[in-house]
Protein backbone atom coordinates (compact mmCIF):
# COMPACT_ATOMS: atom_id res chain seq x y z
CA UNK A 1 0.00 0.00 0.00
CA UNK A 2 2.77 2.33 0.99
CA UNK A 3 4.81 1.40 -2.11
CA UNK A 4 1.80 2.07 -4.30
CA UNK A 5 1.39 5.53 -2.76
CA UNK A 6 5.05 6.29 -3.40
CA UNK A 7 4.67 5.10 -7.01
CA UNK A 8 1.64 7.37 -7.50
CA UNK A 9 3.47 10.32 -5.98
CA UNK A 10 6.54 9.61 -8.12
CA UNK A 11 4.30 9.41 -11.16
CA UNK A 12 2.80 12.77 -10.29
CA UNK A 13 6.14 14.47 -9.74
CA UNK A 14 8.11 12.59 -12.42
CA UNK A 15 7.82 15.37 -15.04
CA UNK A 16 9.30 17.88 -12.60
CA UNK A 17 11.97 15.40 -11.52
CA UNK A 18 12.89 14.68 -15.15
CA UNK A 19 12.89 18.39 -16.03
CA UNK A 20 15.15 19.03 -13.06
CA UNK A 21 17.42 16.17 -14.11
CA UNK A 22 17.57 17.61 -17.65
CA UNK A 23 18.52 20.99 -16.17
CA UNK A 24 21.32 19.33 -14.15
CA UNK A 25 22.60 17.59 -17.30
CA UNK A 26 22.49 20.90 -19.15
CA UNK A 27 24.40 22.63 -16.38
CA UNK A 28 27.06 19.91 -16.40
CA UNK A 29 27.34 20.26 -20.17
CA UNK A 30 27.69 24.04 -19.89
CA UNK A 31 30.41 23.75 -17.24
CA UNK A 32 32.36 20.95 -18.90
CA UNK A 33 31.11 19.88 -22.35
CA UNK A 34 33.84 17.26 -22.74
CA UNK A 35 32.43 15.00 -20.00
CA UNK A 36 29.77 13.82 -22.44
CA UNK A 37 32.17 13.09 -25.32
CA UNK A 38 32.50 9.36 -24.49
CA UNK A 39 28.80 8.44 -24.38
CA UNK A 40 28.07 10.77 -27.29
CA UNK A 41 30.61 9.17 -29.60
CA UNK A 42 29.70 5.65 -28.46
CA UNK A 43 26.10 6.35 -29.47
CA UNK A 44 27.13 7.87 -32.79
CA UNK A 45 29.44 4.93 -33.50
CA UNK A 46 26.61 2.51 -32.88
CA UNK A 47 24.22 4.46 -35.09
CA UNK A 48 26.60 5.46 -37.90
CA UNK A 49 25.18 2.94 -40.42
CA UNK A 50 21.59 4.01 -39.65
CA UNK A 51 22.44 7.74 -39.85
CA UNK A 52 24.17 7.07 -43.16
CA UNK A 53 21.18 5.12 -44.45
CA UNK A 54 18.60 7.76 -43.47
CA UNK A 55 20.69 10.56 -45.00
CA UNK A 56 21.44 8.71 -48.27
CA UNK A 57 18.25 9.65 -50.20
CA UNK A 58 18.64 13.30 -49.20
CA UNK A 59 22.29 13.34 -50.26
CA UNK A 60 21.28 11.87 -53.63
CA UNK A 61 18.55 14.50 -53.91
CA UNK A 62 21.08 17.27 -53.18
CA UNK A 63 23.46 15.83 -55.80
CA UNK A 64 20.66 15.56 -58.37
CA UNK A 65 19.52 19.13 -57.75
CA UNK A 66 23.08 20.36 -57.98
CA UNK A 67 23.50 18.49 -61.30
CA UNK A 68 20.24 19.92 -62.65
CA UNK A 69 21.12 23.49 -61.73
CA UNK A 70 24.62 22.90 -63.14
CA UNK A 71 23.20 21.88 -66.54
CA UNK A 72 21.40 25.18 -66.93
CA UNK A 73 24.57 27.12 -66.24
CA UNK A 74 26.88 24.93 -68.31
CA UNK A 75 27.53 27.41 -71.17
CA UNK A 76 28.43 30.29 -68.88
CA UNK A 77 30.52 27.92 -66.76
CA UNK A 78 32.38 26.69 -69.84
CA UNK A 79 33.28 30.22 -70.94
CA UNK A 80 34.42 31.09 -67.41
CA UNK A 81 36.55 27.94 -67.15
CA UNK A 82 38.22 28.62 -70.52
CA UNK A 83 39.20 32.12 -69.39
CA UNK A 84 40.35 30.78 -66.04
CA UNK A 85 42.39 28.03 -67.70
CA UNK A 86 44.20 30.58 -69.85
CA UNK A 87 45.00 32.64 -66.78
CA UNK A 88 46.15 29.55 -64.88
CA UNK A 89 48.60 28.62 -67.66
CA UNK A 90 50.27 32.00 -67.18
CA UNK A 91 50.25 31.53 -63.40
CA UNK A 92 51.75 28.05 -63.80
CA UNK A 93 54.84 29.45 -65.50
CA UNK A 94 55.21 32.09 -62.79
CA UNK A 95 54.74 29.45 -60.07
CA UNK A 96 57.40 27.19 -61.57
CA UNK A 97 59.87 30.08 -61.64
CA UNK A 98 59.08 31.04 -58.06
CA UNK A 99 59.32 27.42 -56.94
CA UNK A 100 62.80 26.98 -58.35
CA UNK A 101 63.88 30.35 -56.90
CA UNK A 102 62.40 29.38 -53.52
CA UNK A 103 64.19 26.02 -53.58
CA UNK A 104 67.54 27.66 -54.41
CA UNK A 105 67.13 30.13 -51.54
CA UNK A 106 66.16 27.34 -49.13
CA UNK A 107 69.23 25.36 -50.20
CA UNK A 108 71.43 28.41 -49.64
CA UNK A 109 69.99 29.00 -46.15
CA UNK A 110 70.00 25.28 -45.28
CA UNK A 111 66.33 25.40 -44.22
CA UNK A 112 65.05 22.26 -42.50
CA UNK A 113 62.39 20.84 -44.81
CA UNK A 114 58.85 20.61 -43.50
CA UNK A 115 57.51 17.08 -43.40
CA UNK A 116 55.02 16.08 -46.09
CA UNK A 117 51.42 16.11 -44.92
CA UNK A 118 49.42 12.98 -45.27
CA UNK A 119 45.63 13.03 -45.32
CA UNK A 120 42.60 10.83 -45.66
CA UNK A 121 39.42 11.55 -47.57
CA UNK A 122 36.08 10.67 -46.09
CA UNK A 123 32.37 11.33 -46.48
CA UNK A 124 30.16 13.74 -44.55
CA UNK A 125 27.26 11.65 -43.26
CA UNK A 126 25.24 14.08 -41.15
CA UNK A 127 24.72 17.61 -40.04
CA UNK A 128 24.37 18.89 -36.51
CA UNK A 129 20.85 18.59 -35.17
CA UNK A 130 20.69 22.22 -34.08
CA UNK A 131 20.66 25.63 -35.75
CA UNK A 132 23.04 26.99 -33.14
CA UNK A 133 25.76 24.34 -33.44
CA UNK A 134 27.83 24.27 -36.60
CA UNK A 135 29.20 20.75 -36.81
CA UNK A 136 29.14 17.82 -39.23
CA UNK A 137 29.64 14.10 -38.74
CA UNK A 138 32.20 12.32 -40.89
CA UNK A 139 32.51 8.63 -41.57
CA UNK A 140 36.02 8.08 -40.17
CA UNK A 141 37.29 7.57 -36.64
CA UNK A 142 40.02 5.91 -34.57
CA UNK A 143 39.99 2.98 -36.99
CA UNK A 144 41.08 5.34 -39.77
CA UNK A 145 43.71 7.09 -37.62
CA UNK A 146 41.63 10.21 -37.11
CA UNK A 147 42.70 12.24 -34.07
CA UNK A 148 41.15 15.08 -32.15
CA UNK A 149 42.35 18.47 -33.37
CA UNK A 150 43.13 17.51 -36.96
CA UNK A 151 42.34 20.09 -39.64
CA UNK A 152 39.52 19.27 -42.06
CA UNK A 153 39.59 20.57 -45.63
CA UNK A 154 36.82 21.03 -48.16
CA UNK A 155 37.47 21.31 -51.90
CA UNK A 156 38.99 24.82 -51.71
CA UNK A 157 40.29 25.19 -48.19
CA UNK A 158 40.00 24.46 -44.50
CA UNK A 159 36.45 24.14 -43.17
CA UNK A 160 36.92 22.96 -39.59
CA UNK A 161 38.66 20.70 -37.11
CA UNK A 162 37.95 17.33 -35.54
CA UNK A 163 36.58 17.78 -32.02
CA UNK A 164 35.23 14.36 -31.11
CA UNK A 165 36.50 11.03 -32.35
CA UNK A 166 34.69 7.72 -32.18
CA UNK A 167 35.66 4.33 -33.54
CA UNK A 168 33.96 4.75 -36.91
CA UNK A 169 32.79 8.36 -36.95
CA UNK A 170 34.01 11.78 -35.83
CA UNK A 171 32.51 15.18 -35.28
CA UNK A 172 33.96 18.23 -37.03
CA UNK A 173 33.53 21.70 -35.55
CA UNK A 174 33.11 24.04 -38.52
CA UNK A 175 35.12 27.25 -38.65
CA UNK A 176 31.95 29.36 -38.60
CA UNK A 177 30.83 27.95 -35.24
CA UNK A 178 30.94 30.56 -32.48
CA UNK A 179 33.31 28.32 -30.48
CA UNK A 180 35.86 27.97 -33.29
CA UNK A 181 39.12 29.94 -32.95
CA UNK A 182 42.01 29.29 -35.32
CA UNK A 183 45.43 30.99 -35.38
CA UNK A 184 45.96 32.49 -38.84
CA UNK A 185 48.24 34.72 -40.87
CA UNK A 186 46.99 37.53 -43.11
CA UNK A 187 49.02 37.26 -46.29
CA UNK A 188 50.38 40.52 -47.60
CA UNK A 189 50.22 42.22 -44.20
CA UNK A 190 52.09 39.20 -42.79
CA UNK A 191 50.19 39.70 -39.54
CA UNK A 192 49.18 36.93 -37.15
CA UNK A 193 45.61 36.93 -35.85
CA UNK A 194 42.88 34.63 -34.61
CA UNK A 195 39.98 33.72 -36.89
CA UNK A 196 36.76 33.32 -34.94
CA UNK A 197 33.42 31.90 -35.96
CA UNK A 198 30.25 33.95 -35.65
CA UNK A 199 27.61 31.25 -36.33
CA UNK A 200 27.11 33.15 -39.58
CA UNK A 201 28.57 32.95 -43.10
CA UNK A 202 31.34 35.46 -42.42
CA UNK A 203 34.12 34.86 -39.91
CA UNK A 204 35.85 37.56 -37.93
CA UNK A 205 39.56 38.34 -37.42
CA UNK A 206 40.41 39.21 -33.83
CA UNK A 207 43.53 40.09 -31.81
CA UNK A 208 44.81 42.51 -34.45
CA UNK A 209 46.86 45.65 -33.74
CA UNK A 210 44.58 48.72 -33.96
CA UNK A 211 46.62 50.56 -36.58
CA UNK A 212 46.83 47.65 -39.02
CA UNK A 213 45.51 48.27 -42.52
CA UNK A 214 43.96 45.25 -44.14
CA UNK A 215 42.70 45.31 -47.69
CA UNK A 216 39.74 43.46 -49.09
CA UNK A 217 40.83 40.28 -50.82
CA UNK A 218 43.73 39.56 -48.44
CA UNK A 219 44.22 35.80 -48.18
CA UNK A 220 43.90 34.12 -44.80
CA UNK A 221 45.94 30.98 -44.15
CA UNK A 222 46.68 28.91 -41.04
CA UNK A 223 49.73 30.15 -39.14
CA UNK A 224 50.56 26.84 -37.53
CA UNK A 225 50.98 28.59 -34.17
CA UNK A 226 50.46 26.15 -31.32
CA UNK A 227 51.31 23.20 -33.54
CA UNK A 228 47.68 22.16 -33.97
CA UNK A 229 47.42 22.71 -37.72
CA UNK A 230 50.00 22.69 -40.51
CA UNK A 231 51.16 26.09 -41.72
CA UNK A 232 49.68 27.56 -44.88
CA UNK A 233 46.33 25.83 -45.19
CA UNK A 234 44.10 28.22 -47.16
CA UNK A 235 40.95 29.32 -45.33
CA UNK A 236 39.47 32.32 -47.12
CA UNK A 237 39.84 35.98 -47.89
CA UNK A 238 38.82 39.28 -46.34
CA UNK A 239 35.52 40.13 -47.98
CA UNK A 240 34.55 43.28 -46.09
CA UNK A 241 35.60 45.54 -43.24
CA UNK A 242 32.68 46.02 -40.84
CA UNK A 243 33.14 48.79 -38.25
CA UNK A 244 36.90 48.39 -38.60
CA UNK A 245 36.73 44.62 -38.10
CA UNK A 246 37.84 42.46 -41.06
CA UNK A 247 35.28 39.83 -42.03
CA UNK A 248 36.44 36.70 -43.80
CA UNK A 249 34.59 34.64 -46.39
CA UNK A 250 35.69 31.01 -46.49
CA UNK A 251 36.91 29.56 -49.79
CA UNK A 252 35.08 26.29 -49.20
CA UNK A 253 31.41 26.18 -48.38
CA UNK A 254 31.36 24.12 -45.17
CA UNK A 255 27.84 22.85 -45.85
CA UNK A 256 28.42 22.00 -49.48
CA UNK A 257 31.19 19.51 -48.80
CA UNK A 258 30.10 15.94 -49.52
CA UNK A 259 33.63 14.68 -49.03
CA UNK A 260 36.35 16.16 -46.85
CA UNK A 261 40.05 15.65 -46.29
CA UNK A 262 41.47 15.20 -42.81
CA UNK A 263 45.02 16.45 -42.58
CA UNK A 264 47.51 14.76 -40.29
CA UNK A 265 48.69 16.90 -37.37
CA UNK A 266 52.04 18.57 -38.09
CA UNK A 267 55.15 17.14 -36.51
CA UNK A 268 57.81 19.54 -35.44
CA UNK A 269 60.56 19.29 -38.10
CA UNK A 270 63.16 20.37 -35.54
CA UNK A 271 62.22 17.48 -33.26
CA UNK A 272 62.45 15.05 -36.18
CA UNK A 273 65.82 16.45 -37.14
CA UNK A 274 67.14 16.15 -33.57
CA UNK A 275 66.09 12.52 -33.36
CA UNK A 276 67.72 11.88 -36.72
CA UNK A 277 70.94 13.52 -35.54
CA UNK A 278 70.86 11.58 -32.26
CA UNK A 279 70.33 8.24 -33.94
CA UNK A 280 72.84 8.75 -36.74
CA UNK A 281 75.47 10.35 -34.49
CA UNK A 282 77.90 13.12 -35.44
CA UNK A 283 79.16 13.07 -39.02
CA UNK B 1 -9.06 -12.42 -33.59
CA UNK B 2 -7.91 -14.09 -30.39
CA UNK B 3 -6.87 -11.98 -27.41
CA UNK B 4 -3.28 -13.13 -27.83
CA UNK B 5 -3.17 -12.11 -31.50
CA UNK B 6 -4.84 -8.79 -30.76
CA UNK B 7 -2.07 -7.88 -28.30
CA UNK B 8 0.60 -8.98 -30.76
CA UNK B 9 -0.94 -6.80 -33.48
CA UNK B 10 -1.28 -3.83 -31.13
CA UNK B 11 2.35 -4.20 -29.99
CA UNK B 12 3.39 -4.21 -33.64
CA UNK B 13 1.48 -0.98 -34.23
CA UNK B 14 3.08 0.63 -31.17
CA UNK B 15 6.44 -0.48 -32.47
CA UNK B 16 5.59 1.44 -35.67
CA UNK B 17 5.01 4.61 -33.64
CA UNK B 18 8.33 4.33 -31.82
CA UNK B 19 10.17 3.56 -35.06
CA UNK B 20 8.62 6.73 -36.51
CA UNK B 21 9.89 8.73 -33.51
CA UNK B 22 13.41 7.31 -33.98
CA UNK B 23 13.20 8.18 -37.67
CA UNK B 24 12.19 11.75 -36.78
CA UNK B 25 15.23 12.01 -34.45
CA UNK B 26 17.53 10.89 -37.27
CA UNK B 27 15.83 13.28 -39.72
CA UNK B 28 16.98 16.11 -37.45
CA UNK B 29 20.55 15.26 -38.48
CA UNK B 30 19.87 15.33 -42.21
CA UNK B 31 20.74 18.30 -44.36
CA UNK B 32 17.84 19.11 -46.66
CA UNK B 33 18.63 20.40 -50.14
CA UNK B 34 15.84 22.99 -50.26
CA UNK B 35 16.47 24.55 -46.87
CA UNK B 36 19.30 26.90 -47.82
CA UNK B 37 23.05 26.62 -47.81
CA UNK B 38 23.22 26.56 -44.05
CA UNK B 39 20.82 23.64 -43.95
CA UNK B 40 17.83 24.94 -42.06
CA UNK B 41 16.91 22.76 -39.14
CA UNK B 42 13.36 21.55 -38.85
CA UNK B 43 12.20 20.38 -35.47
CA UNK B 44 10.98 17.01 -36.75
CA UNK B 45 11.11 15.36 -33.37
CA UNK B 46 9.22 18.20 -31.75
CA UNK B 47 6.52 17.84 -34.42
CA UNK B 48 6.15 14.17 -33.53
CA UNK B 49 6.23 14.68 -29.79
CA UNK B 50 3.69 17.51 -29.96
CA UNK B 51 1.27 15.50 -32.09
CA UNK B 52 1.48 12.27 -30.08
CA UNK B 53 1.30 14.10 -26.76
CA UNK B 54 -2.08 15.52 -27.84
CA UNK B 55 -3.56 12.41 -29.46
CA UNK B 56 -1.81 9.52 -27.71
CA UNK B 57 -0.49 10.80 -24.38
CA UNK B 58 -0.68 7.28 -22.92
CA UNK B 59 1.84 6.07 -25.51
CA UNK B 60 4.22 8.90 -24.84
CA UNK B 61 4.93 9.03 -21.09
CA UNK B 62 7.25 11.71 -19.74
CA UNK B 63 10.28 9.39 -19.40
CA UNK B 64 10.00 8.63 -23.11
CA UNK B 65 9.85 12.34 -24.00
CA UNK B 66 12.91 12.91 -21.81
CA UNK B 67 14.75 9.96 -23.39
CA UNK B 68 13.94 11.17 -26.92
CA UNK B 69 15.29 14.65 -26.10
CA UNK B 70 18.42 13.22 -24.55
CA UNK B 71 18.93 10.93 -27.53
CA UNK B 72 18.76 13.95 -29.85
CA UNK B 73 21.16 15.87 -27.60
CA UNK B 74 23.73 13.09 -27.82
CA UNK B 75 23.43 12.82 -31.59
CA UNK B 76 23.29 16.52 -32.39
CA UNK B 77 26.57 17.55 -30.79
CA UNK B 78 24.90 20.36 -28.89
CA UNK B 79 24.54 20.89 -25.16
CA UNK B 80 23.47 17.70 -23.42
CA UNK B 81 20.12 18.07 -21.65
CA UNK B 82 18.91 21.09 -23.63
CA UNK B 83 16.49 19.30 -25.95
CA UNK B 84 15.41 17.02 -23.10
CA UNK B 85 14.60 20.09 -20.99
CA UNK B 86 12.77 21.90 -23.81
CA UNK B 87 10.72 18.84 -24.76
CA UNK B 88 9.76 18.20 -21.14
CA UNK B 89 8.55 21.80 -20.81
CA UNK B 90 6.52 21.50 -24.03
CA UNK B 91 5.09 18.11 -23.00
CA UNK B 92 3.98 19.48 -19.62
CA UNK B 93 2.33 22.53 -21.21
CA UNK B 94 0.60 20.46 -23.91
CA UNK B 95 -0.67 17.91 -21.38
CA UNK B 96 -2.07 20.73 -19.25
CA UNK B 97 -3.99 22.01 -22.33
CA UNK B 98 -4.94 18.61 -23.71
CA UNK B 99 -8.70 18.96 -23.10
CA UNK B 100 -8.74 22.24 -25.00
CA UNK B 101 -6.57 20.95 -27.85
CA UNK B 102 -8.37 17.63 -28.40
CA UNK B 103 -11.53 19.06 -29.88
CA UNK B 104 -9.90 21.73 -31.99
CA UNK B 105 -9.49 22.00 -35.75
CA UNK B 106 -6.11 21.24 -37.32
CA UNK B 107 -5.41 24.96 -37.78
CA UNK B 108 -5.62 25.50 -34.00
CA UNK B 109 -3.34 22.48 -33.47
CA UNK B 110 -0.97 24.02 -36.02
CA UNK B 111 -1.07 27.35 -34.15
CA UNK B 112 -0.29 25.44 -30.95
CA UNK B 113 2.71 23.86 -32.63
CA UNK B 114 3.90 27.31 -33.75
CA UNK B 115 3.81 28.44 -30.11
CA UNK B 116 5.64 25.27 -28.97
CA UNK B 117 8.41 25.51 -31.57
CA UNK B 118 8.85 29.23 -30.89
CA UNK B 119 9.22 28.52 -27.17
CA UNK B 120 11.78 25.76 -27.79
CA UNK B 121 13.81 27.79 -30.27
CA UNK B 122 13.88 30.85 -28.03
CA UNK B 123 15.03 28.78 -25.03
CA UNK B 124 17.76 27.23 -27.19
CA UNK B 125 18.79 30.61 -28.62
CA UNK B 126 19.11 32.06 -25.13
CA UNK B 127 21.05 29.09 -23.72
CA UNK B 128 23.50 29.04 -26.65
CA UNK B 129 23.93 32.82 -26.44
CA UNK B 130 24.63 32.45 -22.73
CA UNK B 131 27.08 29.60 -23.24
CA UNK B 132 29.08 31.58 -25.81
CA UNK B 133 28.73 34.87 -23.86
CA UNK B 134 27.59 36.56 -27.10
CA UNK B 135 24.23 37.48 -28.52
CA UNK B 136 24.01 35.12 -31.47
CA UNK B 137 22.59 36.28 -34.76
CA UNK B 138 18.80 35.84 -34.64
CA UNK B 139 18.64 35.17 -38.41
CA UNK B 140 18.93 31.33 -38.19
CA UNK B 141 16.37 31.37 -35.39
CA UNK B 142 13.84 33.31 -37.46
CA UNK B 143 14.57 31.29 -40.61
CA UNK B 144 14.10 27.98 -38.80
CA UNK B 145 10.95 29.17 -37.09
CA UNK B 146 9.40 30.17 -40.42
CA UNK B 147 10.22 26.89 -42.16
CA UNK B 148 9.04 24.90 -39.13
CA UNK B 149 5.71 26.79 -39.15
CA UNK B 150 5.27 26.23 -42.88
CA UNK B 151 6.29 22.60 -43.07
CA UNK B 152 4.30 21.28 -40.10
CA UNK B 153 1.19 20.70 -42.27
CA UNK B 154 3.33 18.52 -44.59
CA UNK B 155 4.49 16.30 -41.73
CA UNK B 156 0.98 16.09 -40.28
CA UNK B 157 -0.70 13.68 -42.81
CA UNK B 158 1.58 10.66 -42.17
CA UNK B 159 1.12 11.12 -38.43
CA UNK B 160 -2.67 11.38 -38.81
CA UNK B 161 -2.60 8.18 -40.88
CA UNK B 162 -0.57 6.38 -38.24
CA UNK B 163 -2.92 7.63 -35.53
CA UNK B 164 -5.91 6.26 -37.47
CA UNK B 165 -4.08 2.98 -37.96
CA UNK B 166 -3.48 2.80 -34.20
CA UNK B 167 -7.18 3.48 -33.56
CA UNK B 168 -8.34 0.63 -35.84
Amino acid sequence: MRAATIAVRLGRYSPFALTGFAAILLLSSLINPSIWTGPRMAMIDALTPVIDLVGAPFRSMTAAMSDASGLTKIRAENARLKAENKQLHEWYQTAMLLRSENQSLKDLLNVIPEPDQSYITTRVIADSGSSFVKTVLIEAGFDNAVEEGQAVLGSQGMIGRVVEVGKRASRVLLLNDINSHVPVVIEGANQRAVLSGTNDDLLVLIHLPPDLLIEKGARIITSGTGGMFPTGLPIGEVSEIKNGIPMVMMYSDPYGAGYVQIVEKPQDPNVRQSIKVLTSGPE
Amino acid sequence: MSRHHFFEFYTLKLFGLYVLLCFLILLNLVKFPLLGEEGGKLSFLLMGLYFWTIYRPELLPYPLVFAAGLFLDFLSGGLVGLNALCFMVVAMIVRAQIRFLMGQSWSVIWAGFCVAVTLVMIIQYMVYSLSSMTMLSPVPLIFNLIISYLLYPLILPPMILLNRFLSD
